[in-house]
């Protein structure tokens, strides 16, 4: 599949389309708006749709072919949040505080956006691992915690800072982890006959429910469109070229580690990915100085969009370049 | 008139509105600052105008009857603990109720 067709395939799904609709709402200043009870329902189904459906996979993978890319995955985790401090306080001359808040967002993945890359796949019928998944939820905390680690170590004055113990709680105890590895439990647990129960409801209207969810995207998304300008010119630069770095690192180095091409386009998608929903909830518990103008701009308003447009199909073309997958 | 009166009791509504991620670590203080009952309500809107209210959840407004002692206790504690650091709005005003007993 050539490069224009991954495109064309991207840009006019319902999804993207949907998500374009929510802008465009925001910009003309309609009235639409999701309620919130919808949006907490439909992010709780995704989570457990996309735990439910990596649990049946894992279940079915030996650990020597999970075992490197997992590796692979803690290492990232570790190391995005390592980089991005420095990057943010240098470049971009920012506190500490923000700087490890960046670095919290952009080690953690965007659930979305990696549901987002599966469906993309799944149109172009291009296979990929199912574990991958439980890469996501590996994916997830570390970087977190590296990231406020970071800030800790930096931040000469303690005043009120939160127990570790207490923050470590609230991470792992998110709605977010909870669901997914609850999900990919319960997958493993059920395995493939026993999840074929509740697919037509977890499995069939799985798209349908992303679209819905990727319109409330576009509406938040451009909310934030005014701030994008304010930011300055560091944070649009961050937003835009750190996805492509890391994604294109995670190409490489999924495929390094035994993956076919669409699971390294889905590994890059992980790392080109930031959070806005696990790492946000954290980083204004225990950083509350820090500025969400700043970090929740960067992963939701550029980064987010950003892959969702043009990084998901240029990690797939690569991968498909350098995998040597035909799509 | 005079019987009924006579049954009602001043004390302090205390209302507190936070970013919703800090529910659990309110609650748990609230409660240790002599806090019973409290109402706890989603709130539209963005009070703070920084739009952290984008984070999921967004705000919440809480609300608790309580005697005079209890509010200022409540208030100290928010403004040690959470007005510096946090999106926190606190403030209370003097209810009559009946049954006082109820909001020590």
């Amino acid at each position: 599949m050539d490069a224009l067709e991954l495109v064309r395939l991207n840009l006019l799904s319902p999804m993207i389309l949907a998500f374009a609709l929510g802008i465009v709402a925001t910009l003309i200043r309609s009235d639409l708006r999701l309620p919130d009870a919808l949006y907490s329902a439909l992010s709780i189904y995704l989570l457990l749709a996309i735990g439910l459906k990596g649990g049946v996979a894992l279940r079915a993978t030996p650990i020597a072919e999970i075992a490197g890319p997992a590796l692979v995955t803690l290492l990232a985790g570790a190391l995005i949040p390592l980089t991005t401090y420095p990057i943010a306080r240098r470049l971009g001359g920012w506190s500490v505080a923000d700087s490890a808040a960046l670095a919290a967002h952009y080690g953690s993945v965007s659930v979305v956006t990696f549901v987002a890359a599966q469906a993309f796949l799944d149109r172009a019928g291009v296979p990929y691992e199912g574990f991958i998944a439980t890469l996501l939820a590996l994916l997830e905390v570390p970087a977190i915690l590296v990231a406020l680690l970071i800030a800790r170590r930096a931040q000469t004055t303690q005043e009120e800072a939160t127990p570790w113990t207490e923050t470590l709680r609230e991470v792992l105890t998110g709605k977010s982890i909870v669901l997914i590895v609850g999900g990919l439990a319960m997958g493993a647990a059920a395995g493939a006959a026993g999840v074929e129960r509740v697919e037509p409801f977890f499995v069939d209207p799985f798209e349908g429910a992303l679209t819905l969810f990727l319109l409330e995207m576009g509406l938040v998304t451009a909310r934030r469109f005014g701030e994008v300008r304010s930011a300055g010119p560091f944070l649009l630069a961050y937003g835009t070229i750190a996805p492509l770095v890391h994604g294109t690192i995670g190409v490489a180095a999924g495929l390094a580690s035994g993956l076919s091409p669409g699971g390294a386009t889905l590994f890059a998608t992980l790392l080109a990915s930031a959070s806005y929903i696990a790492a946000t909830a954290a980083v204004r518990l225990a950083l509350p100085e820090a500025s969400p103008g700043r970090y929740l701009t960067a992963s939701l308003a550029i980064t987010f969009p950003f892959n969702l447009v043009i990084g998901i199909p240029t990690y797939a073309r690569l991968a498909q370049a350098w995998g040597g997958g035909g799509g | 008139m005079s019987d009924e009166s006579a049954s009602w009791t001043e004390r302090r509504v205390v209302t507190v509105i936070a970013e919703a991620v800090l529910y659990e670590r309110l609650l748990h203080d609230l409660r240790a600052w002599g806090v019973g009952g409290l109402t706890v309500v989603p709130a539209e809107g963005d009070p703070f105008g920084s739009r952290v209210g984008d984070v999921e959840g967004g705000f919440l407004r809480i609300e608790c009857v309580v005697g005079t002692q209890v509010a200022d206790r409540v208030l100290r504690g928010l403004s040690e603990r959470y007005l510096s650091r946090f999106k926190v709005v606190a403030y209370d005003h003097a209810v009559r109720v009946v049954r006082g007993a109820k909001y020590p």
